[in-house]
């Protein structure tokens, strides 16, 4: 699994500790980060910072993994795209995908593939 | 916002042969014909570069009334179809009355028009009455894994096991 970026550093550690099924107490204690500041930063009230935010994930047992990955606005232009859509027009883009990517896979199917791929 | 048109990439196809355009169908689509069971909502050519097929491409695109779109999804109007500025895009983004599509210049992993042309590269494929040349899904793996957007991260474990899969077969 991976986060996108929409996620903030308290709900990374609210899932960590979740998943370890920690109380924040626990955690506290483990990391060293007071019982108060563990809760303040679940809920968005305190911003810690990076070094901290590893801490806390380790101390739930977990290493914090980070990658880059190309930025990509595709998905933000098809989401506006079809939200501009009415539920039933959006059934219809869909059924029509779903036709057209099934007719290429027939046509990708019916080819001979080694004849065609010679061409 | 404008919304997507119905999609009907066969006929998009078939606008571009008629007039003649060379091109390569890459991405998603390619990896269709090939087997990958997803859903792609556009279609992605590479075209040769030379100035007469930019122009024909121009016409093609111009008869489905094809625009581009900004990467918000709103119709740039301001953006002429016209070779010149086909060429001058690296990637343009547009939407047809068939559907969209994407004008890739010079894909990842690949020189442009010339090395996908290549047949160890594409291979010449029946898609609704035309025949048109898709990138092999060897070349559609290499340009995501190069690209390495979120959804190329997604979508490479299940283009390699297609890829193994279809090895093993021909074997």
């Amino acid at each position: 699994m991976y986060y996108t970026n929409e996620m903030r550093a308290g709900d990374l550690i609210y899932l960590a500790r979740a998943r370890a099924g920690m109380t924040q107490a626990e955690l506290g204690e483990r990391s060293g980060v007071a019982q108060n500041a563990v809760s303040r930063i679940e809920r968005g009230q305190i911003d810690p910072g990076f070094a901290t935010v590893v801490a806390l994930v380790r101390a739930c047992g977990f290493e914090l993994q980070t990658s880059f990955a190309t930025h990509d606005s595709s998905y933000a232009r098809d989401v506006r795209r079809r939200l501009a859509l009415s539920p039933r027009e959006r059934l219809d883009v869909a059924v029509d995908l779903a036709q057209a990517t099934q007719r290429a896979a027939l046509a990708g199917a019916g080819a001979s593939r080694s004849s065609e791929r010679t061409a | 916002m404008v919304a997507p048109a119905h999609f009907n990439p066969e006929e998009i196809l078939a606008t571009l042969i008629r007039h003649g355009v060379k091109f390569v169908v890459i991405g998603a689509y390619a990896a269709v014909t090939q087997g990958w069971p997803e859903l792609t909502t556009d279609i992605d050519i590479t075209p040769s570069r030379d100035v007469r097929n930019l122009q024909r491409l121009a016409e093609a695109l111009l008869e489905m009334d094809a625009k581009a779109l900004t990467s918000e999804g709103e119709i740039d109007e301001s953006w002429p179809i016209d070779d010149q500025h086909l060429r001058l895009q690296e990637t343009t983004f547009l939407t047809t009355r068939f559907g969209d599509v994407d004008i890739v210049i010079n894909p990842a992993a690949a020189e442009g028009y010339p090395d996908l042309v290549r047949a160890s590269e594409s291979f010449l494929l029946s898609v609704g009455g035309a025949r048109v040349r898709v990138a092999k899904l060897e070349r559609v793996i290499a340009s995501k894994r190069i690209s390495d957007r979120p959804k190329d991260r997604d979508a490479l474990p299940r283009l390699e096991a297609l890829l193994r899969h279809i090895r093993k077969s021909q074997k």
